[in-house]
């Protein structure tokens, strides 16, 4: 008995020390448990993502003393901030009424919209400024921002309503031509076209209509349309001069492609596409995916289709993927159509072979307009010139059988240049130049095939 | 500390019910133990006398942390109640913070005690310099590198002895 009572007393002695020592050692600094270390590592994670950042997107909710209001009939104190690119997104938790967003290298470059979720998960407002009478603009255009600028303070953000979805508007608008993002008004109203898609699902991020964010359930579901247009005449040119082709005062569809993604588990998948009743032309020729591409999870399309997408519902059954159904309300399509940045090109001819194309941006529906800043809405172009019966030429080089006849090593060709010399010596202007085609990735997330003929 | 409190508490209400016999002896080998630690659990198994790998499992509020440990044991003066245990740990980390989310790998050597309470119950002191590294699962050229001490507190509750 004496011995048991002796052991129970050393055990009492042995776990008051080892408690004292873990007391100890927890006051001096040591974590409690390997997520103590790890709770540490992610504070000096976060301050290294911001401090990476060249660029601060600040603002507030309060202002002059008014609350943070989502509309005038629901009030919810903002909490998260969803950050979207074409491509990406990721939500920032902001714990005050004063937020600052860090935008990152890979940020910079692209349009960014951000849209604000209130405490009970709902969305207060998706940012928008306003570019014209008819336009608002729903993602700052990062695409240009002026040398220097590191921050860029949007002041009071008001939340309010309007026909697409709930909207928060800046108090200080950052985009104009001697601000942080130095569009012209014409660059600003054309930004604000080319992303009218995509701004009237930020305004209304429930895709698959399950009453809580996209965002939040860590999902971006997004449609876009890439066009394929011929735009006008090659000149017939001549043995020696420059020779501007001729721009139609029409544009003629070849086809298009809806293309919907799904972040961030990107993967290539067919799901089914219907388009809104109101588009009774023939669709649907296409319906699949391409491995190959990485711009591309699901198109579908008429393949020498003549007619616009129109506005409307577009539904996508992602069942097959555990998403569900998704229904896009498609706005501003025609806006978009009619924004389309085409080249003017001009093609300089020597000894009757092609030596150099260059050429201006502009937009379609205003040809008489100025050039547009190819930099600030196109990424990267490619150039294929074609023979009377296959590719004789390739910008690009390429590698069989993607290969012009007249190979060579390639280049890349960014928003920002304006000629491109060709990369061979006997490109014969009238034998091997019968058909031209510009494709471009604009830096908003649309994929455009330029095609001009003799 | 709370937590800790209560877990004390729960240590000293099951000696006052043993038997206060010793768990350690020459004969671990193939010895089955389930772990309770701050915060999260582990299993371990005894591959040799004086060797146990361990499975551990832990987590807190958007942070999981998976690992294994190898633990070697040996005897404090003869006295099989306290063993000293050494040993490494490696852990993979995936977690979401408020500006961050992302995935990474933790290593730990640690150098600690495991006092027998009863020929079941044992309880497991460790502390040792751990590195911890993360990575931002969106911009994979945000991470973070960082030499952390970790404190580990815990209970095992041996399935099987021999």
């Amino acid at each position: 008995m004496k011995k048991i009572l002796l052991n129970k007393y050393n055990t009492v002695a042995v776990l008051s020390v080892a408690f004292l020592v873990y007391c100890g050692l927890s006051f001096a600094g040591f974590n409690l448990g390997m997520t103590g270390a790890v709770k540490n590592t992610i504070k000096i994670l976060e301050t290294n993502k911001r401090n990476q950042s060249n660029l601060n997107i600040k603002g507030n909710f309060t202002g002059t003393g008014s609350s943070s209001v989502r509309k005038s009939d629901a009030v919810g104190t903002i909490k998260k901030i969803a950050v979207i690119t074409y491509n990406w997104f990721r939500v920032e938790n902001i714990n005050s009424t004063d937020f600052s967003i860090p935008i990152m290298t890979n940020e910079i470059g692209k349009p960014v919209g951000l849209v604000f979720i209130d405490d009970q998960d709902k969305v207060a407002g998706c940012l928008q400024i306003v570019a014209s009478s008819t336009d608002t603009l729903n993602l700052l255009p990062l695409t240009k921002v002026k040398d220097g600028v590191t921050q860029i303070d949007l002041q009071l953000i008001s939340f309010s309503t309007d026909t697409y979805g709930n909207i928060a508007v800046p108090e200080y608008d950052p985009v104009g031509a001697d601000k942080e993002i130095p569009f012209s008004q014409d660059e600003k109203i054309l930004a604000a076209k080319i992303t009218k898609v995509l701004g009237s699902i930020l305004k209304d991020p429930d895709i698959n209509n399950n009453g809580i964010v996209d965002f939040i359930e860590n999902r971006f579901f997004k449609i876009g349309f890439r066009y394929g247009l011929n735009v006008g005449q090659l000149p017939a040119g001549g043995t020696d001069g420059t020779y501007s082709a001729t721009i139609d005062p029409v544009v003629t569809l070849n086809g298009f492609r809806i293309d919907c993604k799904i972040f961030p588990d990107y993967v290539n998948n067919s799901l089914p596409i219907t388009f809104p009743a109101t588009y009774t032309w023939t669709h649907g020729s296409y319906t699949g995916h391409e491995n190959s591409d990485s711009l591309t999870q699901n198109f579908d399309g008429p393949g020498e289709g003549t007619v616009p997408p129109v506005d409307g519902e577009y539904i996508v059954d992602a069942n097959s993927i555990g998403c569900g159904t998704l229904t896009f309300n498609v706005v501003g399509q025609q806006d978009a159509v009619d924004s389309i940045l085409i080249l003017a090109p001009t093609f300089h001819i020597s000894g009757g072979k092609l030596q150099k194309i260059s050429w201006v941006w502009k937009a379609y529906n205003n040809l008489a307009g100025d050039p547009i800043d190819g930099s600030a809405f196109v990424d990267n172009l490619a150039i294929q010139i074609s023979g009377e019966t296959s590719t004789s030429y390739n910008s690009y080089g390429g590698v069989p059988p993607d290969v012009g006849y007249h190979n060579w090593a390639g280049t890349t060709i960014s928003g920002s240049d304006t000629e491109h010399v060709i990369g061979v010596n006997n490109l014969d202007w009238a034998a091997d130049c019968h058909g031209i085609l510009f494709r471009y990735d604009d830096k908003f997330g649309n994929r455009v095939n330029v095609s001009f003929r003799k | 500390m709370k937590r800790i409190c209560c877990l004390i508490l729960i240590i000293f209400t099951l000696i006052s019910f043993s038997p206060g016999i010793i768990v350690f002896g020459e004969d671990n080998k193939g010895k089955i133990g389930i772990g309770l630690n701050y915060p999260g659990f582990s299993v371990r198994y005894f591959k040799s006398d004086r060797t146990a790998w361990e499975a551990k499992l832990q987590t807190e509020t958007n942070i999981l942390v998976v690992g294994a440990r190898l633990n070697k044991y040996s005897n404090l003066r003869s006295n099989n109640k306290i063993q000293i245990i050494k040993g490494l740990e490696v852990d993979l980390v995936s977690f979401k913070g408020d500006t961050a989310e992302g995935y990474g790998m933790a290593a730990e050597v640690f150098l600690g005690g495991e006092y027998s309470i009863s020929n079941k119950l044992s309880l497991q002191l460790d502390f040792g310099p751990a590195l911890v590294f993360l990575m931002d699962r969106d911009y994979k050229d945000v991470k973070a590198n960082s030499l952390e001490f970790v404190l580990n507190l815990g209970i095992n509750w041996y399935l099987r002895g021999k």
